[in-house]
């Protein structure tokens, strides 16, 4: 029969955050759903079990019981987080990871043809939790030979004991006949049943597996629901899910040869950009967001250097990804050029939170910001809430214009490759002094605190409107020795020069 | 007091820690709305500065969180929409109070704030830092209130003062060029209450790259 490990780390949440805080281990601690005075508690640690705190309590009723208590949130990105990070280290083991839809850390392992590869599953099972201690969490594992078998395996304690004892155990069925017997004594309590049907049952005096198998499947099925009936199916063993291994989000590689070799950084820094931006879109198209960025670089003589860019957050965001990546060549020193590049992403899968599918945030109220815009056009007159809307013109101010917003809805922003700067627009455009036929210190087109023009980017000629009013501008962006840019014009007709905007 | 709201506080202290555990090198980030959020913060440049892309960074986060943003500025030189657009901003759900002056300016903040409906405020005040402490301190309340990031843009070098002792956050933003159309816009923090950087001290930095404006590219 097909072999099949169940590994469970008991209350991850509260596991999180006692590796998150080290020093909370010691004192009684807790898990909250969210970060108030009245928020219930969702799992304790022994100590605070032992001091009277239970899940389901307030946090304010428990301080009264346990003067320390530590407490915090954890966040459902953080324990996708910590699920992925646990699926990357069981692929070591084995390469079919299944982590559970509906139970943040239960997690099953296709262990089928592994027979051959290891000594016996008693060791696997070891190395597993060993693998797992290393990062901090404790994990229970059952071998055996199928999903709910191992995983009730995995929940059963004996009875008597508490669940915060429950400890990391290791346990290898010999045989399915075992794995079955040892299922029909795990309590009902000890499985992810709902409470109302859980306390039903308890007063049925169904109170294990073994009871519930007693009771007709059709009768379960009609009386609560498919969901049961399953898990009926499940423990009697008429039926078992198929493994469905998460796929590994593979790192997406590309390598650029350099003829003539690259001693700049600001080249470098180019040809990372050329080659990053289709393996984003290849994330996303396979529903990924960026972790880690890795660049290779070889040299003819030099030792290869390699950086590895870690986010903060995974991101999809070009801007932020070749920010950190020029900040990471800032400091580099090329000895010789670069003759061979390899750029390697790493995804990870895009949780609500992150990537371009957002579901909607809660708390914050369309229709209140739309009566707020209200009062402000009604306290500041007509015209005073607008939004832009392009035109296609070719004078700068003929590219857009403004209008009233009346109301506000969810944003869609559109996707860009690379962020724009953004212009400071003056409307009028400012008339400049006219320009002294001698300008010893240059022209000082901001003042001498933005330094002289040093060159000039242009001229862009927007001419027209002969059969009413000739209009003939010459644009240019006008750089200062102190990194100003200005966006000016010379109106040919009337002989003097323009402030259109700045760039900031 | 009662009780429970001695608890309450003791809890925020404990919870403390966590703005303690700095993050200095950009991979931590920092310069993130959600991590902003709450805060009264005063973006400030002179010549080779990138106020305004850095503002658009926000919006442009804001709108993909599915949260509205708002711009209050002055009639006469506000942004340059194309530029907006070309920064990934959804412009028609980006609502912009064109106003006359500074107290009008935070006076349309304080009634747009007070609806918690807006993640992110924008306050573009130019070259006038004329805003009234009693308003601040009103606004910087509202922004904590409704979690919302006040963000005001000013036009000064770093040597300027804040706004006031108010501000949770100043910082800087300085532009490089880097060639061929790229420039490196860099955060630089001056001021950050929540992680004890003050004038003489190292504050972090963000960078992230942006292309110049058409004609410049």
């Amino acid at each position: 029969m097909d072999r099949l490990a169940c590994v469970d780390l008991p209350f991850l949440p509260l596991q999180i955050l006692l590796r998150r805080e080290q020093s909370w281990r010691s004192c009684p601690a807790a898990v909250v759903e969210s970060d108030a005075p009245q928020a219930f508690i969702l799992s304790v640690n022994r100590i605070a079990r032992r001091l009277g705190v239970l899940p389901g309590m307030r946090y304010a009723a428990a301080l009264g019981l346990a003067r320390e208590l530590r407490a915090a949130v954890v966040s459902a990105s953080e324990i996708e987080q910590c699920v992925q990070e646990v699926v990357g280290e069981l692929r070591n083991f084995s390469p079919g990871v299944e982590p559970s839809e509906d139970e943040p850390g239960v997690f099953w392992i296709d262990a089928r043809g592994l027979d051959r590869l290891i000594p016996s599953y008693e060791e696997w099972g070891r190395s597993i939790q060993e693998r797992l201690q290393q990062q901090d969490l404790l994990a229970t594992v059952v071998v055996g030979f199928s999903h709910f078998g191992t995983y009730a395996a995995a929940r059963f304690q004996e009875s008597g004991a508490s669940a915060s004892s429950r400890r990391g155990r290791l346990q290898v069925f010999g045989e399915s006949q075992d794995e079955f017997t040892q299922v029909q004594k795990t309590p009902l309590a000890q499985l992810r049943i709902d409470p109302a049907t859980r306390d039903t049952f308890a007063k049925l005096g169904v109170k294990t597996v073994a009871d519930l198998l007693s009771l007709p499947a059709a009768g379960v099925r009609q009386r609560f629901g498919e969901d049961l009936g399953l898990l009926l199916k499940l423990a009697r063993r008429s039926q078992d899910i198929p493994f469905a291994g998460q796929k590994p989000c593979l790192p997406l590689r590309r390598e650029l040869l350099f003829d003539d070799g690259i001693d700049r950084v600001d080249h470098l820094l180019q040809a990372v950009e050329q080659e990053l931006l289709p393996l984003l879109e290849q994330l996303e198209e396979s529903g990924q967001v960026l972790a880690s960025l890795t660049l290779d670089l070889l040299f003819e003589r030099s030792e290869a250097i390699q950086e590895l860019i870690r986010m903060a957050e995974p991101t999809l965001e070009a801007g932020r990804i070749l920010g950190l990546v020029f900040l990471r060549f800032e400091g580099l020193k090329l000895a010789e050029g670069v003759i061979e590049m390899g750029v390697e992403v790493q995804g990870v899968r895009a949780t609500q939170r992150q990537g371009e599918l957002f579901e909607v945030r809660p708390a914050r109220s369309l229709s209140a910001g739309n009566r707020a815009l209200a009062r402000v056009q009604a306290r500041f007159g007509n015209g005073s809430v607008v939004h832009a809307v392009l035109h296609d013109g070719h004078l700068p101010e003929a590219t857009f214009r403004w209008q009233s917003c009346s109301r506000i809805e969810i944003p869609e922003p559109p996707s860009v490759r690379l962020p724009s700067l953004v212009r400071r627009c003056y409307t009028p455009a400012l008339v400049l002094a006219p320009r002294a036929r001698h300008e010893p210190d240059g022209w000082l087109l901001g003042g001498a605190e933005a330094g002289s023009v040093t060159r000039f980017v242009g001229p862009y000629i927007l001419a027209g409107g002969w059969w009413a009013r000739a209009l003939h501008r010459e644009y240019y962006y006008a750089e200062t020795s102190k990194g100003a840019i200005y966006w000016v014009y010379y109106d040919r007709s009337r002989r003097r020069w323009f402030l259109q905007g700045v760039v900031s | 007091m009662s009780p429970s709201m001695n608890l309450a506080r003791k809890y925020d202290l404990q919870r403390g820690t966590d703005y303690l555990r700095a993050t200095p090198d950009s991979e931590g980030d920092p310069w993130d709305l959600a991590v902003l959020q709450g805060r009264f913060v005063e973006l400030s440049g002179r010549s080779e500065c990138a106020t305004l892309s850095m503002a658009a960074s926000l919006i442009r986060q804001a709108q993909l969180q599915r949260e509205v943003a708002v711009w209050i500025g002055t009639r006469e030189a506000p942004f340059y929409p194309p530029d907006m657009a070309a920064s990934g901003i959804d412009l028609e759900q980006l609502p912009v109070v064109l106003l006359s002056c500074a107290k009008a300016i935070a006076r349309a903040a304080d009634l747009l704030l007070r609806s918690g409906a807006f993640a992110l405020v924008v306050l573009d005040l130019g070259a006038r830092v004329d805003l009234p402490i009693a308003m601040q301190t009103r606004l910087a309340g509202l922004a904590k209130q409704e979690s919302a990031l006040l963000l005001c843009l000013t036009e000064k070098s770093r040597k300027v003062p804040s706004l006031s002792s108010l501000v949770s956050l100043r910082a800087e933003v300085q532009r490089r060029p880097l060639g061929e159309g790229r420039y490196s816009c860099e955060v630089q923090i001056i001021k950050d209450k929540r992680r004890g950087v003050g004038l003489r001290g190292m504050g972090w930095k963000h960078s992230e790259l942006h292309c110049g404006p058409a004609g410049l590219r």
